[in-house]
Formats: C-alpha cells, structure tokens, sequence
C-alpha cells in the first residue's frame, strides 16, 4: 500500500515536471517564434522606410545641386563677367548677393570666381574663414574638366588650404558671344556641414548618412568624423570596417550607380543600410549610404515584447504555483482521507468481527435455543402419547399430567426467556419504573420461589436477612423479581441441598443484594463468561437467565456480579441499584439508628 | 713512383685550371660590384627623381596664403612644384616668428627631403640647425644664407620695382609717389625702395619719393593709415609691400582716387580701377633654379638671384620677376609710356640700367 502510493506520488511529481518543462519551453518557443515575426515585419516596414528616406534624401540633395549650379549660371551669365571684368565691386556685390541666395537653401562657404588662368579673382568665403585671392588653383582636376569640357563639374573631395575638406560645384563662365572661356565660377560646400542638413553626420549611434565622391572618399560619414577625406577602401577605413565584405560589396555596388541594401556587423552592432546614387539630372555625382543601428529599430518594440513576456511568464508562473499549491492540498487532502478509510477500516473490521461474533453467536443461540426447545417437547409429546396410548392408572396420570405440566412451563420459560433475549438485544427492553420497596419484592419473591420448588428441592433452605425493612428504590417490580428469581433459581439449581442465604445492605447510595449458595460454586473458566448468553454447566438452565439478569440490573443503573465464596464451598452473586435519592438520607438515618 | 708522377702532372693541370677561374670569377665580381656599386649609387642620388618615391617637400611660411599677394604666391609657387615635378608638397602658413626654428626641426625630424622656407626670417634658424640635418637641403626663398645643404633665393625686386618707379614717375601729375613697406629691418625691402626710386628720379629727378614702414606686414588698418597720410602728403601713387597689411594701403588709394601698385602677385583684382600694375614673383619659375640643381644630384650652398623676366613663365630669360598686366588700364595708359616702359624692361634685362 505504501509502496504503491510512493510510486503514484513519484509518477505525479515526475508529470508534473515533464508537464511544467514542456509548457515552459513551448510557451518560451512560442514567445520566441512570436518575437521574431515581430522583428521581422518591423524590420520589413523599417526597411521599407528608410528605402524610401534614402530616394528622398538623394533626391533632395541632387535637387539641391541643382540649384547650386542654377546660381553658379546666373552668375556666369551676368553681365560683368561675360565683359571679363572678373574682380571690383559691382562683381563683389553680385558674388555677395549670389553667395546669400546659395546660403539661403544648403550650406556653401565660400563662392569664387577664378580667372581663365585658373586664379582665383573674388572669394566671398564665410564669416570666420579667410578667402584666397590670387591663388592658383588651376591644377585642380575640377578646374582642368570644367576648362575643357565647359560643362558643370560636381567635384569629389579635396581638403582646403585651411584645412577643411570640401567638395566643389562649378560652373564655367563662357562668353555668350563667341563661345570662348573667361573663367570659372565655384561654389565651395563643406562636406561634413552640406551633408548636416540632409541627417546625422555626427552620432555612430543614431541613424546617421554616408557620402561618397566618384572614387569613393568619404565626405561625411556619421561613424566616424576623422574617416572623413579617407578613401573608403584605404586602409584606414577598411580597418575601421574591419575588412566587412558585405559593406564592400555594398559600396562598391553604390559607386556603380545602383541602389541597394544590406545587413552586416563589422563588430560595431548590426546595422542596416540603405543606400542610393546622388543624381544630377541623369548622372550619379555623389553616393549616399543611410545606416541604422537595427538594435535601434527594435529598441521601442523590445521594452513592448518585454513587458508582454513578462505578463505571460507570470500567468505561466501564476498558473504553476496554483497547480504546485493544489497538488499540495491534493496530496494532504489524499493523506488525511487516507488516515480516514484506514480508521473506518479499522472500524469496519472491528465491527464485521463483532458481527462475525453475533452472527456466531446468534447460530449458536439458535442451535443452544433448538436444542433447549426439543429438551421439553420430547416428554411433553411421551407424555400425550401415554395418555392417549394406554389406560393409565389415576396415579400414573397423575405423575405423567405433572410432568406434561412442568416441560411446558419449562418451555414457557424458554419461550420468555428468548424474548426477553431479544428485546435485550434489539435495545426493546422496557422497564416500567415505580417506587417500590425492594425489601418487600426480596422477600415476595423468596416466598413465591419456595412455593415453586418445595418438591423439587425439599432439602434446600432460603433465608432472607437485612438490617433493613424499607428499601425504596424506583424499578421495575416484575424485572426485578425476574432477577432475584434468576439468582435463586441458579443457585438452587446447583445446591440442590443446602441453603441459599439473601442479604441487603445499603451501601452509600446503593442497595447491595447478595445471594451466596453452598452449592459447588462456579466453575473458574466460565467464571469470566458468567453473564453471556447460553453459558450454563446446568442440566436444565436455558443459559440465558445471567444474560437477562445483568441487562436488567444495567438497565437500573446498577452493576452486577458473581465470585466464590473463599472460606465455604458456594458461589455469591451481588448486584447494585441505586436507592431512590428522596429515601436516602432517611433510610441511612434509620441504618444509623440501628 | 709512376703514381707519383702521374698524380704530380695531374696536379698541375689541376692548379692552373684553378687560378684560371679564381681570376676569371675576381674580375667579373670586381667589375660586377663596381657597376652595382654605382647603380645603386646612382639609384640613391636619382631616388625620387625619375624613378622611386616622390621627394617630400614642406612649404613653410610666416605669411598668409590668404594675402592675395606674398603668401598666395608661396601657396601658387608650392603648386607648382607639385604640378611640374610632381613631388609631394605640405604647406604651412602663418608660422610665428618666435616658432619658425621649432617648426623646421619639427618637418626635419619628420624626414622631408627638401623644406622651403619663404621669408627672409627664416635664414638664420635655418642655417643654424642644418648641420643637424645633412641629408635634408633647405631652401630659403628671399634668404641671404648658404651652407652644404641650405641654399637661398633672393630675387632681384629691386628691378621691377625701378619699372614701377618710372611708371609712376611717368604717371604722376603731382610728382609725388609713395613706398610703404611692411618691416623694416628685410634688406630686400630697402631694396625695393631704392629701386622704386631710382626709376622715378630717373624719369623725373625731381619727383619726390615718400617712404614708409609699419613695423608690420599684416595689420591692414595700419596700412591704410600710412596710405591715407602719404596721400595727404600729395603722394598720387602708392607702392606698398607689406603683404596682408598692403592690402590696407589699396584701400587708402580706392578710397581716395588715386592709383596703387600692387606686389608679388597680381593684385588688380583687389581693386581693379585703382591698382594699375603689379610686380609679379612668377611661381612659375620660383624655383626653377634650385630644383634644376637638385634634379641634376648638384646641390650646393648657392645663393640665386633671379631677375627680371620679358613676360609671365618665358622662356627667353631666367629671371622670375614680371609687371602685371594693366587690364582695365590697358586703354587708358598712353602708348608712349607703355612703350618706355618696355624700353625700359629691356634695357635691365640686357644690363644697360644695373639696379643697385
């Protein structure tokens, strides 16, 4: 049984770990399958969103070019310069005027006009930074492709005399006349500042914009400002990338011409970026690249999952510690109802074995009572049989009517004995309580139990002795007379010749009654069975008188027993019952006085 | 004993042989080791020429690039190095003059293989840490220094500035011409002035020649002040040569109608109905002269001294100092003394006038 319930309780605590591991690791499969559809289609939009800023940004910036080159053309086509006259201060004032319209709309530090030599003639530079007239700048590639092409040339990046890195637009000034080259007029943009207006430059950790020229220098770049006027395959970029294949082939991809994008980590964080060619009119004359940080993008939708799993991780939680708390209860619950049918069992067998004990005894009853009933019957029907059979003489008729007579009264006896047996045992016994006095009831009863055997027991004596004559009790006249004739009738029954002495005596609040005998005395191993039904050594007792007697006696609220008289042969019964508590006090006052 | 001798004459034959080719291989090693040695030499001394890393050059200054005049010239000079022999220049302006000798040892340290220093300050700090740098050759352009590896350029501005003179001299309805120049203490300075002048006297002694120094070559409001006071001084014709400060002393003569002459660079541009001419140091041919040494592996401690040339970049001369064209002023400067003053030019080029 215990083996059994170990097992069961290992079984179930086994299942219920298997069960709490397999929803836990299908919630965190689920949670995690969850989170990156989530991802995914944030990543998609985000994708999606910065394909398109990417377009635009490119686009505004090539439409911002464009108007550069647009201002740069007024300026070559006013009409100080198509007269040559490329210095002075009516061209200072169109310069100053030109170079405000230009800074109105992007970042542009310095507008120039420089002699067909390739000297410069007017610099209108920005407040705090110092202009370069006269200086030659004719080596400038820019300037050599605009001198000879006399085409606008968007230039790739060069650092300044001062320091600062720069692209340059220009804008050949060629006479509207006869077509010759008078000069060139410039407009110089810082790159990082140009680029500033367009997004961050500046932060590695926003999103942040990456221009390149036509071979590949990088003229802002958000990662890092002092990449900026490095070739993006030089070594010093490349180490800063560290060599990410991915990022080259994207660029190199870009300085194609082509728009793209692409994932890759060069060890500085996941970054997504988008990328498009800067064009003027059809041709590409800048690159940009838009790169995010994708931890970024899913920062505002990390703090959401997190809190959502936080709520499922605790619903799951809740929901084991309640099955963990019931199964608690469960298994006390378990336990104490197991405490339970074990005690009812004990009860049930305890009281299957009592039945077991009346259903033997009641066999017993019934074959002792059969046999007990037979016993009379046989010279009840002998005796018919003579009287019927032969004629008898009056004598012998006599004798044989006496005989008919005392079985059936046996039988009678037997008849009342078993029923009273079982109104005992079916709790029916009903006393019919008066006052009486037991005195007077002792000796009645003597006298009319002398009258029943003084043929039978001619020698016995029965004497009656109490200090006492008023013994008030309440009981039932008849059962009490039952008892008391029960007593005499068992100790007649083995004294046969002797005498049975009958006493009372008040002890306390109790009368005592004892009948003492000098029969053969009770045999010691019935002795402890004395009051149970069907135990007799007698020849003609019924074995249910004692029975009776002590049900009766109980039923007074008394008690009643039996022992062997230690000095003479003979056995004494006692029996108990209360003294009706009005007569007590008196009654004892009464003992007292005698 | 037939061993013997067998063996003996074998051995002889065997030793011949073997001076034979011990002497052979000696020859050619010889002969192949001096060849080597002098292709390796010759490798070592053309290193950057031709062949091999371009020469590293620093540009060092104590003008502005930003002057329109002497430190634009500096920066049009550097680039043309780069243009002409496409070696590798780095430019520095605006050096302090308290710094000047901090920064050489700086670029020296760094191994440049030439550094030109443009500024007659530079001459002294030059010379004096070359010795720590043999295997670097120094340039000082308008220096007065030479060792084994410093050599100076000092252009004869003198010349042009007697062109000037006269031009103005010629020009000048008051008689009166001005000469502000920056610091003092630069000879070339003196110079200029005498030869400013020498051409005015020349063409009218009577012409009265005001001088002017500022103690300064970058305060521009100084310069204008000097100009402003010789113009009050009857001055029609102002040369300044004073760099950034000059610019100042245009402005005087803008402000006040009267005419300027520009220098080093064109400086027309800067204000073109005032400045007539200029004397122009052609970048182009700065330094022509020391890198034709140093491409021909024959540095020495040279001081040049570049005069006059006809024109911009000629050929025809040396020289590397020129008048400016006179733009706007072509039309109004009569032929006959746009004539005198070719004259002029020729008569310095072929030494019949000698500036001193």
């Amino acid at each position: 049984m215990t083996l059994f319930s170990g097992k069961v309780v290992l079984l179930g605590v086994i299942s219920i770990i298997i069960i709490a591991i397999t929803s836990y690791g299908l919630f965190f499969l689920l949670q995690y399958e969850n989170e990156k559809n989530i991802r995914e289609s944030i990543f998609e939009q985000e994708l999606d969103r910065q394909l398109k800023s990417t377009n635009s940004i490119s686009q505004h910036i090539g439409s911002d070019l464009r108007y550069i080159t647009s201002v740069l053309q007024d300026l070559a086509d006013s009409v100080y310069l198509q007269n040559e006259n490329l210095s002075g201060d009516k061209v200072d004032k169109i310069v100053d005027e030109k170079f405000r319209q230009l800074n109105s709309v992007t970042e542009v530090d310095g507008l120039l006009i420089t002699d067909k030599d390739g000297i410069i003639n007017v610099h209108k530079a920005s407040k705090g930074l110092k202009s370069f007239v006269n200086i030659d700048i004719s080596s400038k590639d820019y300037m050599k492709q605009t001198k000879r092409n006399l085409q606008p040339v968007y230039s790739n990046g060069f650092t300044g005399i001062d320091g600062k890195y720069r692209i340059a637009i220009t804008y050949p000034i060629v006479s509207v006349v006869d077509g010759h080259y008078i000069g060139t007029a410039i407009a110089n943009l810082p790159t990082i500042d140009f680029f500033k207006a367009y997004g961050n430059v500046e932060n590695i950790n926003s999103q942040f914009l990456v221009a390149f020229d036509t071979k590949g220098n990088l003229l802002a770049v958000g990662a890092s400002k002092d990449l900026v006027g490095k070739n993006f395959f030089g070594n010093e970029t490349q180490a800063f990338i560290n060599h990410n294949e991915a990022l080259n082939n994207l660029t190199h991809s870009l300085l194609g011409g082509n728009k793209g994008h692409a994932l890759y980590d060069y060890g500085r964080g996941e970054r997504l970026n988008t990328e498009s060619p800067i064009l003027v009119g059809t041709k590409p004359v800048y690159f940009l690249q838009v790169v995010t940080l994708t931890d970024r993008i899913y920062t505002t939708i990390n703090s959401v999952l997190f809190s959502e799993s936080i709520k499922m991780f605790s619903l799951l939680t809740g929901a084991t510690a309640a099955i963990i708390v019931l199964v608690f209860l469960l298994r006390k619950w378990y336990s104490m109802l197991q405490i339970e049918v074990r005690k009812r069992t004990r009860d049930l067998m305890i009281a299957n074995e009592s039945l077991k004990k009346k259903d033997e005894a009641q066999n017993q009853f019934i074959n002792i009572a059969a046999h007990e009933l037979r016993t009379p019957i046989q010279p009840i029907l002998n005796g018919i049989y003579l009287l019927q059979s032969a004629n008898l003489k009056s004598q012998k008729r006599v004798q044989v009517l006496d005989i008919i007579q005392r079985n059936t009264k046996k039988l009678g006896r037997l008849a009342e004995d078993i029923l009273d047996v079982t109104r005992i045992e079916s709790n029916s016994l009903k006393l019919k309580v008066e006052r009486l006095n037991l005195y007077d009831l002792i000796l009645n009863t003597i006298e009319e139990y002398k009258k029943n055997i003084q043929f039978i027991y001619k020698d016995l004596m029965i004497n009656y002795e109490s200090a006492v004559q008023n013994i008030i009790v309440n009981g039932d006249k008849l059962r009490l007379g039952q008892v008391l004739f029960i007593l005499l009738d068992n100790a007649s029954k083995f004294t046969k010749s002797g005498s049975i002495l009958v006493t009372t005596q008040i002890k306390s609040n109790t009368i005592q009654v004892m009948v003492k005998d000098t029969g053969s005395g009770i045999d010691p191993e019935i002795l402890p069975h004395l009051f149970t039904k069907f135990v007799t050594r007698s020849d003609r007792g019924t074995g249910l008188g004692l029975f009776i007697a002590k049900n009766i006696i109980e039923a007074h609220g008394g008690i009643i027993w039996a022992e062997n008289s230690p000095q003479h042969q003979g056995a004494i019964f006692f029996f108990t019952i209360p003294l009706a508590n009005d007569v007590v006090d008196k009654d004892g006052n009464e003992n007292g006085k005698l | 004993m037939k061993m013997v001798n067998y063996n003996s004459s074998r051995g002889y034959l065997h030793r011949k042989f073997l001076i034979h080719v011990v002497v052979t291989i000696s020859i050619v090693s010889v002969i192949g080791l001096y060849v080597l040695f002098h292709y390796a030499e010759a490798q070592i001394s053309n290193k950057s020429l031709e062949t091999g890393k371009p020469l590293q050059i620093a540009y060092l200054t104590d003008g502005l690039f930003s002057d329109a005049g002497w430190g634009a010239f500096g920066y049009n000079a550097g680039q043309e190095i780069i243009s002409k022999y496409g070696y590798d220049v780095t430019f520095l302006d605006n050096v302090s003059i308290p710094n000047i000798e901090k920064t050489v040892r700086n670029y020296a340290e760094k191994k440049y293989d030439v550094i030109i220093a443009q500024g007659y300050e530079w001459g002294d700090p030059i010379l004096k840490l070359s010795n720590d740098y043999p295997n670097t050759k120094f340039i000082v352009f308008t220096g007065l220094v030479k060792s084994k590896n410093v050599a100076s350029i000092f252009p004869r501005q003198q010349d042009a500035a007697y062109l000037l003179g006269a031009l103005a001299s010629m020009l000048s309805k008051n008689h009166t011409i001005g000469f502000i120049g920056g610091d003092q203490k630069y000879p070339n300075l003196k110079k200029i002035y005498e030869g400013y002048k020498q051409g005015a006297l020349y063409i009218n002694p009577k012409s009265k020649v005001l001088e002017r120094y500022l103690g300064d070559w970058d305060n521009q409001t100084k310069g204008r002040s000097a100009g402003l006071s010789q113009i009050k001084e009857g001055a029609d014709f102002l040369l300044h040569v004073a760099d950034n400060a000059g610019q100042g002393v245009i402005q005087a003569a803008k402000e006040k109608g009267v005419y300027a002459f520009g220098a080093v660079s064109d400086q027309n541009k800067l204000a073109p109905d005032t400045v007539v001419t200029s004397f122009i140091l052609d970048p182009a041919k700065a330094y022509d002269s020391v890198f034709d040494v140093i491409r021909m592996n024959n540095f020495t401690g040279t001081i040049f001294t570049p005069g006059l040339e006809s024109s911009k970049n000629s050929t025809a001369e040396n020289g590397m100092i020129y008048i400016a064209p006179f733009h706007s002023f072509q039309k109004k400067i009569p032929a006959d003394i746009q004539n005198k003053l070719l004259q002029l030019t020729q008569d310095i080029l072929n030494k019949k006038i000698i500036v001193s």
